[in-house]
């Protein structure tokens, strides 16, 4: 999710594909069909929604 | 690049996704989970509010057990409350009492009986409330954006606590009848208004959910997709998503899993709120 607000006047479209280049290869070592082979569920959110809730202390999910 | 936007976007992340081939044969042993999402309109056609129905099987819930979780809090975000959640099952109606972790933060529904069959259950999903002073935080809330909704499941969704490891069919439908003509429902693992994928039931939450009069740039294969609402002034998404495109077909290629799929969702703040998540 990227989010942006009025107070942007202007982002440079390559920094932006730079950044979210970043974030894409954060994900593909930890895709794909290894976690539910071994029961861990798929794990491409490890940089998504739940670690970042984590990084704010809290789990959004049942441990 | 605005300095403001440069800076935030560094701990900016985005959700990397594949799903199963929509062709695949359904298992008969692995459970379904399933759940229906119907925006509601104003007057002015604008998306207000989102009415949830989910229903799943294989369920199996002593009394006093707890049937649904959702985070209170996530960072500074506080999370739907739930408010109105109606719960059913194969024998009727199902009380609910509701209390909030103070260890996990986990607003909890715990049934009052044992449940039997399949576990119902059905609410409205405002979107969060945000004003000037509305502070940045985790980008999970649900939100109106220029005709819209976007927001992730972890923000609305009260899921049943089963352990990852249990694989569902998890089935996401939006029922668009009475939408505005120019509605497009978009859901992390797929675009339109049936979407499936095999996994754990905890991935309605994690994922991110679009209605309304949303832009969208489709790769053919509909492997890759970049969605948002109206018209950003600051930077061209048409521009971004094509360069991206070419980016996650090569990584793909090189990562050996080229049949994976890539969404990237982008909202527009009315509060000061430049990032990502």
């Amino acid at each position: 999710m990227l989010e942006y607000d009025d107070y942007v006047t202007w982002a440079d479209v390559d920094d932006l594909s730079f950044l979210l280049a970043h974030e894409m290869v954060h994900n593909w070592p930890v895709t794909g069909d290894r976690g539910e082979a071994v029961g861990e569920g798929p794990a491409w959110w490890v940089e998504g929604v739940q670690t970042s809730c984590q990084s704010y202390g809290l789990s959004s999910r049942r441990q | 690049m605005a300095p403001l936007l440069a800076a935030s976007l560094v701990a900016g992340q985005a959700v990397l996704s594949w799903f199963a081939s929509s062709n695949a044969p359904a298992l008969s042993h692995v459970p379904t989970v399933n759940l229906t999402l119907t925006p509601i309109f104003n007057a002015s056609q604008h998306a207000t509010a989102l009415a949830v129905s989910l229903s799943v099987d294989a369920l199996d819930i002593p009394s006093g057990g707890v049937l649904f979780a959702l985070s209170s809090l996530v960072g500074n975000v506080p999370i739907f409350d739930g408010k109105g959640l109606r719960a059913r099952d194969t024998s009727g109606s199902l009380e609910l009492a509701v209390s909030v972790d103070p260890a996990s933060g986990l607003r909890e529904w715990h049934t009052q009986r044992d449940t039997v069959g399949i576990v119902s259950w059905e609410f409205v999903a405002p979107p969060r409330t945000i004003t000037s002073l509305t502070r940045p935080g985790p980008r999970v809330d649900l939100r109106t954006d220029q005709g819209g909704l976007v927001g992730s499941g972890v923000y609305f969704l009260p899921l049943p606590p089963i352990d990852d490891s249990v694989m569902y069919d998890v089935r996401v439908d939006w029922n668009l009848e009475g939408a505005p003509p120019d509605t497009q429902a978009v859901w992390t693992f797929g675009d339109g208004a049936h979407s499936a994928k095999r996994g754990p039931i905890s991935m309605l939450q994690d994922t991110y959910y679009a209605v309304g009069p949303v832009n969208a740039y489709t790769s053919k294969d509909g492997q890759f997709g970049v969605y948002w609402f109206g018209k950003p002034m600051e930077f061209d998404p048409m521009q971004m998503a094509s360069g991206l495109e070419k980016m996650f077909a090569d990584m793909g290629a090189f990562y050996g899993k080229a049949d994976e799929s890539y969404r990237i969702f982008i909202r527009k703040s009315t509060a000061r709120s430049a990032g990502g998540t």
